[in-house]
């Protein structure tokens, strides 16, 4: 393996300081000769600031390299990582991550680095580790360039968010999907009762998380253990690994040491209820489609674990028997993939045009004047709020006007006469299902949505609807467009929500719908720039932290004024053009968007990112409420 | 300021890179210089790794701990610059320039023969002495943003051309292509020779006039680190009013003498009026009665190709927050855009970035800052048009989305001036 980096774990005591070092190459060799660097910074710097070290850049060779540092009591980890491939900020993130990945599966860095037989096994995990941080584009191997692209960059991003990657699903299914889990974690089957056997089960299942194609669809796992496990899975690819294709059977079983159930509390107060001192289990099987993580305990009220138990196979069964019992649901889940019910994107291709042209007016913007052929019903776009008036997903604060979209005046008058006395919560429903099997008749559905988002039918043409299709599957078309204006303007988005750590952000799917020429690339710089404007919340996050044991003293908020924290929104705008322009008597168009980051920090931290076209003024604050209303687990 | 413990203190060092003896070390705290000093056994260490790293072929460059950031810099494999910060929002960006600058100031005074070829150690460490008030303004907190943008701070006077006729008249008169017009600090009027100087010295002369003290003339040799690194020039200064002060640049001739008062009086004696005028011009940088919106609370213009800045933090005084922390909110602003949004210089960048890079060219950014009420929280625009850059604070009563139509204003109602 060719790779510019090296991996140290040294104590700086004795003489044999090196524990652990990967990978051989040339330049690993180097940085291991100066190792000598590491150390002294690593002490100097913590007398001299009263803080520890945290990364420091080289040049060697005449590239700059980064090196990341992680001191666990007296022994010191490393990793450095050439700075083209992997910014500092990214570094940072990798580091906390394959620390913590490193302690749920060994419990301590010690024990993961000090026995001699998990050297390999090292080995293994740090190869998928470089893998992963300098050719990402290599584990997602995919048909076509743009969409392993896409699942490249957009793995860059995710995987420095702490959540995991979330599909929202309609709540007939998810309630399925519960009652699935439940009973599982009941334990209620015959061979596992205690009366059965007359003996004490193994092990208590804790709480177990579905995957369906490396999303997740049902959580019944504290937010702590779902980001341990998913970011274990995805340290070993096992998410895209579903999402690719069918598993035929796997299964996992190991012992982990959740950080979160495994430290003591921090008041030591016996009131609170205090974790039985139990060994954790992780089982993961995967079928088809579908991972099922299972974390189970073994003591507390199950019976104690001795030495190295391997799979059991009743619970092996069981949780084969949960996803057997879910085949019936897979086809719904992709149905719900296959559709894009929220919000709608839009292609940038679709807005190359002169810049001038866009904001004149609703019937020179491209998308209207592309679906004009198509759209068959033909309220007026401005008030396509009326006939959302009392649903709650579509409820929105009057925005201030603007000289591209209807006035609010309008609008408002439009509420009024639309929602006439008949018109019950039934009619709207209806409506909403005739939105739906429309938009479900043509293949190119996005498009189709796109222009149900411009243009919504008419209330006088209800008779034609179809009406034959479920009304589940009709749910499914909730649909919501996250701008505002009379285009839907969005491109991409990715909202992360702590208190639950998930993410959401469009299916590959929906991405795959929107082939363009500059779209995969406005995609890819949207990646790009999240992750550095990830990196100033970040600095807002820690700051906060810090803040709160000092509570609201004054003069940390007279000296937060002079430094750039904190940062709750930050905006980049950008322009781009094709790539290939080959005309020269002409300018190539230019698309101008933004991509903008909002921290929220209370209740819980909460970061959204969108990316939208430039022609319309969005508040942030107002597509968030949009985007994070109704989430939940 | 009341700051405990380490925070917000720089250090910088300075050590002969051959034998690692230091030659001076300066510290500020706060923003304004401090007696307290890294004890010697760190900086030894400090130096050590570097050394030690540079015997190995691998170039330590920087280190970061929480809250401290460290930027190693070597110069003609002769001098070692150290710089070790715990300022907030301190960037590396601003670190790297700080060394640069420090290193500019150095040849500047003592020239770059003595630097690079160190026979008596102690003489230099004397002869360095001179430097420590222009590095120490590097240090603290200076009303200039040159050091950072390394574009030279200008004000716009109200009465521009007459100026700048009796700038070229004078000059001629003079014998010399390189005269200036300074209001502390700042730039009001130069001659097409001064302009031409390259940085770091057409940022570094003006600054080591605001640094020294006042004085109705002055005769000093200097060094021009880009231009004539190691023969001396001499630096004319005349003081026409207080605060405001001619520069000239020349070889052996002319004598000061000739110059004062005669010359003088001829040509500015005359011009009472319109240099008065110049007068208040120093911190506010534009002309009395300029249209600005009462929103703006700092402005920040950077002309990428002329080199030149327009720099103020005076809209609206008297309100919130400070002008020392205006300016520390565009310096750090500026540290953020320019590293990690717009490239530092116009044209072709230095290193072969992907492609994406270029196809997608950043504009504008903005930045909003504070606690989560809406209404709240000031607000940063950055706008790049063409070789103009503008950055601008903004009060939190600005709608965010009215930053970019704000910003683009400004810019157009400014053009004109730089």
């Amino acid at each position: 393996m060719y790779l510019t980096l090296q991996l140290d774990s040294e104590t700086s005591k004795d003489e044999q300081e090196i524990i652990y070092h990967y990978p051989m190459s040339e330049a690993s060799q180097k940085l291991k000769r100066v190792r000598g660097i590491f150390l002294t910074l690593c002490d100097m710097l913590e007398n001299v600031t009263g803080t520890q070290v945290t990364s420091s850049s080289l040049l060697l060779d005449g590239k700059q390299i980064h090196v990341a540092y992680w001191k666990d009591s007296d022994k010191l980890l490393l990793i450095g990582l050439p700075a083209e491939e992997v910014p500092l900020p990214r570094l940072r993130n990798m580091m906390g991550d394959v620390a913590h990945t490193l302690k749920f599966m060994h419990g301590s860095l010690d024990s993961a680095f000090c026995q001699a037989e998990n050297a390999p096994r090292l080995d293994h995990f740090f190869s998928l580790f470089f893998q992963r941080a300098l050719q990402p584009a290599r584990l997602h191997p995919s048909a076509s360039p743009s969409v392993q692209q896409y699942d490249a960059s957009s793995a860059v991003l995710l995987d420095n968010l702490p959540g995991v990657r979330w599909l929202t699903l309609p709540p007939e299914i998810k309630m399925e999907l519960d009652t699935a889990l439940s009973d599982l974690e009941a334990a209620d089957f015959a061979e596992l009762s205690e009366d059965y056997y007359d003996m004490r089960r193994l092990y208590t299942i804790l709480g177990a998380s579905l995957f369906y194609k490396g999303y997740l669809i049902c959580s019944h796992l504290p937010k702590d253990d779902l980001i341990d496990i998913a970011a274990y899975c995805r340290h070993y690819c096992l998410l895209p690994l579903a999402a690719k294709q069918r598993i035929g059977q796997l299964i996992m079983w190991r012992e982990v040491f959740p950080q979160h159930h495994l430290q003591p509390p921090a008041d030591a107060n016996t009131e609170v209820f205090q974790e039985a001192e139990g060994r954790y289990f992780l089982l993961i099987v995967g079928l088809r489609y579908y991972m099922l993580c299972v974390l189970l305990e073994a003591g507390g009220c199950a019976s104690k674990a001795v030495g190295n138990p391997g799979p059991d196979c009743v619970y092996v069964d069981q949780v084969k028997a949960t996803l057997y019992q879910l085949q019936g649901v897979d086809s719904r889940i992709e149905d719900r993939l296959a559709t894009s019910p929220t919000p709608c994107l839009s292609c940038a291709d679709w807005f190359l045009a002169g810049p001038r042209e866009k904001t004149e007016g609703v019937t020179t913007s491209p998308i209207l004047s592309r679906l004009q052929g198509t759209s068959r019903a033909t309220a007026s776009p401005k008030c396509k709020r009326t006939l959302f008036g009392d649903y709650p997903l579509r409820v929105r604060k009057p925005s201030p006007p603007r000289s591209s979209g209807g006035s609010d005046g309008a609008c408002a008058g439009g509420d009024g006469g639309g929602l006439s006395p008949q018109t019950t919560p039934e009619a709207v429903r209806r409506q909403r299902e005739s939105q739906g099997s429309d938009g479900s008749e043509d293949s190119g559905a996005l498009l189709q949505v796109t222009k149900k988002k411009s243009t919504l039918p008419n209330p006088f043409h209800l008779g034609n609807l179809k009406k034959d299709l479920p009304e589940k599957e009709l749910e499914l078309y909730n649909t919501m467009k996250l701008t505002s204006g009379p285009e839907n303007t969005l491109f991409h988005y990715v909202a992360l929500e702590t208190l639950q750590g998930i993410v959401i952000t469009p299916t590959h799917e929906e991405v795959a719908q929107l082939s363009g020429s500059i779209h995969p690339q406005l995609i890819r710089n949207f990646h790009q720039c999240c992750l550095s404007i990830r990196a100033i919340f970040q600095q807002t996050l820690v700051e906060e932290k810090k803040k709160v044991p000092s509570g609201g003293d004054h003069s940390e908020s007279t000296k937060s004024v002079s430094s750039l924290n904190p940062v709750k929104e930050h905006g980049v705008l950008f322009e781009c053009s094709p790539e290939n322009w080959t005309d020269q008597r002409k300018a190539p168009p230019v698309v101008a968007y933004w991509v903008v980051g909002r921290l929220f920090l209370h209740p819980k931290p909460q970061e959204l990112y969108v990316c939208f076209h430039d022609s319309v003024t969005e508040i942030a604050i107002e597509m968030a409420f949009k985007l994070f209303f109704g989430l939940t687990l | 300021m009341g700051e405990e413990g380490t925070r917000g203190t720089v250090h910088l060092l300075c050590l002969a890179a051959s034998s690692g003896v230091p030659l001076f070390c300066r510290s500020s705290r706060g923003g304004a210089a401090a007696r307290q000093q890294l004890p010697f056994s760190v900086i030894g260490s400090l130096n050590g790794v570097h050394m030690f790293g540079q015997n190995l072929e691998v170039q330590l460059s920087s280190a970061r701990t929480e809250d401290t950031t460290i930027v190693w810099k070597s110069f003609h494999d002769s001098i070692t610059l150290i710089v070790l910060s715990s300022e907030e929002g301190n960037s590396e960006l601003r670190l790297e320039r700080l060394l640069q600058m420090v290193f500019g100031a150095m040849v500047l005074l003592v020239g770059l023969e003595e630097l690079t070829n160190i026979r008596n150690v102690e003489r230099l460490k004397k002869e360095l002495r001179a430097s420590y008030g222009l590095i120490d303004s590097f240090l603290g907190d200076s009303e200039l943003i040159g050091d950072l943008t390394q574009c030279v701070d200008c004000v716009i006077p109200p009465d521009g051309s007459v100026l700048q006729e009796a700038l070229s008249g004078f000059a001629e008169a003079a014998g010399t292509a390189f005269v200036s017009l300074l209001v502390s600090g700042r730039v009001v009027a130069a001659t097409e020779g001064w302009w031409r100087l390259g940085t770091p010295e057409a940022v570094l002369l003006p600054w080591l006039v605001g640094s020294l003290l006042p004085q109705t003339a002055r005769d000093y040799p200097v060094y021009l680190p880009h231009g004539s690194p190691t023969v001396p020039h001499r630096l004319l200064t005349l003081t026409l009013l207080p605060g405001l002060e001619l520069c000239l640049l020349c070889g052996p001739r002319p004598p000061l003498s000739q110059l004062y008062p005669q010359l003088l009086d001829r040509w500015w004696q005359p011009l009472l009026d319109p240099l008065r005028a110049c007068l208040p011009l120093g911190p506010r940088a534009l002309p009395d009665g300029f249209p600005l919106h009462s929103d703006i609370l700092g402005l920040l213009l950077l002309h990428l190709e002329l080199k030149r800045c327009l720099f103020t933090v005076e809209p609206l005084r008297d309100k919130e927050p400070s002008p020392e922390q205006r300016r520390r909110l565009l310096r750090n602003f500026y540290g953020l855009v320019t590293s990690m949004h717009f490239p530092p210089e116009p044209g072709p960048p230095e290193k072969a970035e992907d492609v994406v890079h270029q196809a997608q060219l950043p504009r504008a950014c903005y930045l909003v800052l504070g606690s989560e009420e809406p209404g709240t929280g000031l607000r940063l625009v950055a706008l790049q048009l063409g070789l103009r850059r503008l950055l601008l604070l903004v009060s939190p009563q600005s709608p965010t989305h009215g930053l970019r139509s704000l910003a683009t204003h400004t810019l157009h109602a400014l053009t004109p001036l730089l």
